[in-house]
């Protein structure tokens, strides 16, 4: 497919003009985004919903908030980001001038995901753009109604050499892994996580990969049980659990496994009424293949809330499960649906051990009242973030690294980080050719005395 | 699988949190200091055995730097340690927001053999100061540093949290199979590649310092001299076996025609005139590395030195012009005590040069006017860049250290070498009020 090696030389040789260099250049390009966010918003939340049937107001307070948040930040820090930094000068570099400079990296590739297929690319791409790269982007195809979008507006608003869209599934996703490209941010699963990594090695490619897990919550006994529980609520049925941060799965004690449900019930019923397919805020699963793939996970499963589907519409109830057991499907794979797992531990030490058993998450949640005992449970695990009495949220701070550990991915980007992610911080001194006399110290012949 | 036993020990290890609190790790970056002074004759004797290496530069590059890092990291690791608190919106005004800086867990070094002291030391350093176990892998071509290591650091490091494995290419191959939280790998970049691939099984995220032809470009405003002596010092240095030496001069055919007698002038002043002689002076590390770097002199003719001696490994400090684009010193990193010097018509054709080939590591430029280290550095791409000086911008604890496209990927010393093994870790506490929101 020749098309790939085209559309990432043509990048490569607009990168190589220069022209994206210039902040004022970076800055237009940046500007353009916005505005197109601003112009198109009918046209984004109607791609969002045909793809994953989410209302309007879910999907901008999902996908074009966040967006428009990083594009103002980038806007606004891009010349603070993009300065040179001096840095602490020793005794022989006393009289240099020593900084680190932002620099690009070259050309990027960004692949996106489908579960929230427009801010998946946009925030990198905000990065990347502000960081002075080229960019291509491959949004996924299982989104396809976005991604359609996105490969129609981004040449409308923005340079079409420096920022190419490429559409396809998997057979043109790996030729366009062939090709050389500076960085790759890829968010997705573990499994294609490493295919990628391995495609990047062949060209020494650093990569940022965001990828997922099982996002364990405890519930400790001491609690505001009400709260969390429709915290927790929110966070795992949001986007239907199709939520690569959504709370997995929960740890409890037995004792309370019954108060959980009942709260989450009540939960359910205010955020969605009696009849949650006629709700407007509930999405549905992606495809045919994930809603088979999240109804088996229900075989032989304790269902104390929901379990109802129906194929045609794609639609799975919120549903919880209890008593499940660690080694039953449900508590193999990432459930990535509307499935709530209770598993019952004893304590918070079976947590903990419980946890770090497994493979290190993208997201760990704890609610207790005991601020000792959530610092333990962070202490004594790993994770990519973790939100305490919440869950979701460390998301949405964008002076925070999001990123995963592990299997759960490497980099981390949002804010700032994304512009770090997507530069190169070059290290540089500046000398003169005088003070000659200080270098004989340590020029040969040597001797005791230069020592 | 025969390094499974040794990776599930050091993991057991690590899961058992011994190596988390600050005590602990501060008790082993000191024992590595103990090692540093106690074995510092067996350091001198076994680099001397390896490769000839002078005392003097020893001192300089392998010893003094790792006292250095070490030092600073025991001055600073209390406040690298601490949780870094990030600025809070308006959601989260009342909540705690910070970043926790979490080592990875069982972290893998494979070092190289021409600073086998160094970048072994400096990446465990960092390694151990981030709270992770480590499992070392010295380079076997170093013999004598490698039977040392192996010997001598489990006698000052805990041997439950801290391994040496010595290995061959095949063994390497073997041990990369096993799963390690981070992977810090020097040394070529076609290695690098295998290395790469093989952390991609597991997801391991890792750092390649690797290598690659770091040009020099010599403009015609300067004072000849000073050039002549700092460019040959970074490039004899260690008999050319460093991966930030200058590997290329490229000047106008006049400055040419003034740095080749100055070189000669440095080179005299530094080595006498039989540099075999000199104590000062190393050699080419073994027989394979030898035969290499020899064919490389085919190219071009020596202006200066161009002398071997192929028992004692010893190439003299060897200057090539005549050199063309396609001759063979042109297409690998030299990695030896050969200096070819290219002519350009201009800085736009240095420039020009030097883009059309792969980012290097380093990137030097020798000018009295600003404008011309400005130009350079404004067009060029490479790890780091050094004005007026060869080698230096690499022994300063706060800039980061490493490569971009094929010279490598990731950074450290000083405070990078903490951040490079530590994940940093996203946290927000909140409280349960304010549910409105």
């Amino acid at each position: 497919m020749e098309r790939m090696q085209q559309v990432v030389g043509r990048a490569r040789a607009a990168f190589n003009s220069g022209r994206c260099r210039s902040l004022e250049f970076r800055m237009q390009q940046l500007k353009a985004l916005e505005r197109m966010v601003q112009e198109k918003e009918k046209e984004i939340l109607a791609a969002i919903k045909a793809d994953l049937h989410k209302s309007g107001p879910n999907a901008y307070s999902h996908e074009i908030l966040g967006v428009l948040g990083d594009l103002t930040l980038a806007m606004d820090q891009l010349p603070s980001w993009a300065a040179p930094q001096p840095v602490k000068r020793d005794l022989l570099t006393m009289r240099d001038e020593v900084y680190v400079c932002p620099e690009p990296l070259g050309v990027v590739l960004i692949i996106g995901a489908w579960n929230y297929p427009f801010i998946l690319v946009m925030q990198p791409l905000i990065g990347a753009i502000a960081a002075g790269n080229a960019v291509v982007v491959k949004p996924s195809e299982i989104s396809e109604n976005t991604a359609r979008l996105v490969a129609d507006l981004l040449p409308q608003y923005l340079d079409r050499e420096l920022y190419p869209v490429v559409t396809g599934g998997v057979p043109e996703t790996t030729e366009l892994l062939k090709q050389r490209f500076d960085h790759i941010l890829y968010t997705g699963n573990s499994t294609v996580g490493k295919i990628v990594m391995a495609a990047a090695a062949k060209h020494l490619t650093p990569v940022t990969l965001e990828l997922g897990g099982k996002s364990p919550c405890y519930i400790d006994k001491d609690c505001d049980m009400a709260v969390a529980c429709r915290r927790i609520t929110w966070g795992k049925y949001m986007n239907c659990g199709q939520t690569c941060i959504a709370p997995d799965y929960i740890l409890c004690d037995p004792s309370i496994q019954s108060e959980v449900v009942e709260n989450m019930k009540a939960t359910l019923q205010e955020f969605y009424g009696e009849d949650v397919k006629k709700s407007p805020d509930y999405e549905r699963i992606i495809n045919k293949r994930h809603f088979k793939r999240i109804l088996g996970l229900l075989e032989g499963q304790k269902i104390a809330h929901g379990g109802e589907a129906d194929e045609a519409s794609c639609f799975i109830a919120p549903t919880i499960l209890t008593d499940v057991s660690p080694e039953s499907k449900v508590m193999e794979e990432e459930i990535f649906g509307p499935v709530l797992p209770i598993v019952p531990v004893k304590s918070v030490d079976e947590a903990i051990e419980f946890i770090n058993r497994r493979e290190k998450p993208l997201a760990l949640y704890v609610f207790s009242n005991n601020k000792k005992l959530i610092k333990r449970v962070i202490s004594e695990t790993s994770s990519g973030g973790v939100t305490a009495n919440d869950v979701i949220m460390h998301f949405f701070l964008s002076a925070l690294p999001f990123g995963g550990v592990g299997n759960s991915g490497m980099g981390n980007y949002h804010g700032k980080h994304s512009f770090e992610t997507f530069s190169h911080r070059r290290a540089c001194l500046i000398k003169d050719l005088k003070m000659e006399v200080v270098n004989k110290l340590r020029y040969p012949p040597g001797s005791q005395k230069k020592l | 699988n025969p390094h499974a036993g040794l990776v599930s020990r050091l993991r057991a290890a690590w899961l058992s949190g011994k190596t988390r609190p600050m005590e602990y790790r501060v008790t082993q970056l000191e024992a590595l200091g103990r090692f540093l002074d106690e074995k510092q004759q067996d350091i001198l004797e076994a680099t001397t055995l390896d490769m000839r290496k002078p005392s003097f530069e020893v001192e300089l590059s392998e010893i003094s730097i790792c006292r250095s890092e070490l030092n600073h990291t025991l001055n600073n690791l209390s406040t690298w340690m601490k949780d870094e608190h990030v600025e809070k919106n308006w959601a989260t005004q009342l909540d705690l927001a910070f970043i926790r800086k979490d080592p990875y867990g069982v972290v893998l070094i494979i070092a190289p053999w021409n600073y086998p002291i160094n970048l072994l030391l400096v990446p465990l350093i960092g390694a151990i100061a981030a709270g992770n176990c480590v499992v070392m892998k010295p380079s076997e071509i170093s013999r004598n540093v490698e039977r040392l290591v192996a010997e001598m650091l489990p006698r000052y490091l805990d041997k439950d949290c801290f391994a040496v494995v010595t290995a061959g290419m095949e063994e390497t191959t073997r041990l990369l199979e096993n799963k390690f939280d981070y992977i810090f790998f020097t040394g070529s970049p076609s290695v690098g590649r295998i290395v790469m691939a093989a952390a991609a099984k597991h997801l391991t995220p890792m750092t390649l310092e690797l290598g690659g032809k770091n040009p020099c470009y010599v403009s015609d405003s300067c004072d000849v001299q000073t050039v002549a002596r700092r460019v040959a010092w970074g490039r004899f240095f260690n008999a050319g076996q460093t991966c930030v030496a200058p590997d290329y001069v490229l000047c106008s055919a006049e400055m040419q025609e003034k740095l080749l007698p100055a070189l000669r002038k440095a080179i005299d002043e530094f080595y006498g005139p039989n540099p075999q002689e000199s104590p000062d002076f190393a050699r080419i590390v073994g027989d394979k590395q030898f035969q290499r770097v020899q064919a490389l002199l085919r190219s071009g003719h020596a202006a200066i030195g161009g002398q071997m001696d192929a028992e004692a490994h010893y190439i003299a400090p060897t200057v090539l012009v005549d050199v063309q684009q396609d001759d063979p010193i042109m297409q690998e990193e030299i990695f030896g005590p050969i200096l070819p010097i290219l002519t350009v018509a201009s800085m736009d054709d240095a420039i020009t040069f030097i883009n059309a080939r792969e980012r290097p590591l380093a990137l030097y430029v020798f000018s009295s006017c600003k404008k011309v280290v400005n130009q350079v550095l404004e067009r060029t791409s490479s790890g780091g860049f050094c004005a007026n000086d060869t080698i230096m911008h690499m022994t300063l604890t706060s800039l980061p250290f490493g490569g971009i496209g094929q010279s490598g990927l990731g950074r450290y010393h000083g405070r990078f070498s903490f951040e490079t093994f530590s994940h940093p870790r996203a946290a927000l506490l909140r409280g349960a009020g304010r549910e409105a929101l």
